[in-house]
């Protein structure tokens, strides 16, 4: 099967944006493509979404006003990858997107509470592929967040990764002055001692 | 780049020994779809109704002793291992106490916001493992869509369509049984 083409029935990014033109996928459907399988996003619990909403607020105060964070759009990751990261660091200006979705970002954020093993095994490999910088899941399950940095695009791993929890302090390579600790993409330990 | 896609994706096997590595823990729901790690969402009421609904229906239609599999690994192949909400298995019980499933005379999903994944992905995974009939109870527009001749190469049904109301639905495996699309639908309040 082996042809050189995407021969097993996977999506390359032009056909997956081809079936919204053709009809056949909704332009609201809540959809990412992963490796070349279109897969559902699953409807977003209140724990995910304040955690969309803490690290936006984060990101946004140590990076300034005029950096492009992207929140659950489309960042295309090699040619048969169409995640919708929680929130994407992207390079460049607002008008660099208006004619092509983004196909880099210095750091990408995955908000993780039922998508955990997703994130790790599968979105890793993807952003790593890409080439991202930094990766970064906010575990909501065991209140720390999970870095992985330097990227080997051709074995679709990160070289290296490691896990911070409170008074962490989290460097963003691309931006050495931003100031982020684990704690402000964490919510507050009280609020999740019941888990 | 390309060439490098294709080698990492988790077989079967690869993907139970996860567990046993301490990767992925009996507690995530996830299955595994081509080669590829994803998590299955939290079930809201009106899907986990469906599966209540359909699941007497298919009893009360198939009796007490056809295997019904209700979310439940079914190895599809060499890089697949879905969870189903419904597969009905040839054999007996003892049949899978050492093996989890790789036949299924049909295939259920109920669906509202996995539809696409239903439609897009997962047909081609039970066309690949060759199962004869599937379908999608789709809540979303209150239909049933089926897929039946499969082509395992190509990965696709060579038939399809969608059911409503009193349109029958029938199975290759069970040619005595049929089902109406509104039989599988669960009643919807009136206050919806």
């Amino acid at each position: 099967m082996g042809t050189g083409a995407i021969t097993d029935g996977r999506y390359t990014v032009g056909a997956y944006f081809a079936l919204v033109a053709d009809g056949v996928l909704d332009p609201d459907e809540r959809v990412e493509l992963l490796d070349g399988l279109v897969v559902a996003k699953p409807p977003q619990s209140p724990a995910h979404a304040a955690g969309i909403r803490r690290a936006q607020r984060a990101l946004r105060e140590t990076l300034g006003p005029e950096v492009v964070i992207s929140s659950q759009l489309p960042l295309i990751s090699g040619p048969t990858s169409v995640p919708e990261p929680d929130l994407a660091v992207l390079w460049g200006k607002l008008e660099d997107y208006e004619m092509q979705h983004p196909t880099d970002a210095s750091l990408v954020v995955e908000i993780a509470d039922t998508s955990l093993a997703q994130d790790r095994l599968t979105k890793s490999r993807i952003y790593a592929n890409a080439g991202i910088r930094q990766f970064w899941i906010v575990n909501l399950r065991d209140h720390r967040v999970e870095c992985f940095a330097d990227p080997d695009r051709d074995a679709r791993v990160y070289r290296q990764r490691g896990s911070a929890s409170d008074g962490t302090r989290l460097p963003i390579d691309a931006f050495p002055h931003a100031a982020l600790r684990a704690e402000d993409l964490l919510a507050p330990a009280r609020l999740t001692d019941d888990d | 780049m390309d060439g490098g896609a294709a080698d990492d994706r988790y077989t079967v096997d690869r993907y139970f020994a996860l567990v046993a590595q301490g990767e992925l823990s009996p507690e995530d729901r996830v299955e595994l779809l081509d080669g590829i790690i994803v998590a299955m969402p939290p079930q809201d009421p009106l899907h986990a109704s469906g599966i209540l609904w359909v699941e007497r229906e298919l009893r009360r239609a198939l009796g007490p002793d056809v295997l019904i599999a209700c979310q439940l690994p079914f190895v599809a192949g060499i890089g697949s291992a879905p969870e189903p909400d419904f597969a009905i298995l040839p054999g007996s019980m003892v049949d899978y106490t050492r093996r989890h499933p790789t036949r299924a005379s049909l295939v259920i999903e109920i669906s509202d916001s996995s539809l696409a994944q239903d439609r897009l992905t997962k047909s081609r995974i039970y066309a690949q493992a060759d199962v004869p009939d599937y379908w999608i109870v789709n809540l979303r527009e209150r239909v049933v869509e089926w897929f039946a001749d499969p082509e395992s190469e190509t990965r696709v049904y060579r038939r399809r369509g969608k059911a409503i109301g009193k349109a029958q639905l029938t199975i290759a495996g069970f040619p005595d049984v049929t089902f109406t699309a509104e039989q599988l639908l669960p009643p919807v309040p009136n206050d919806f």
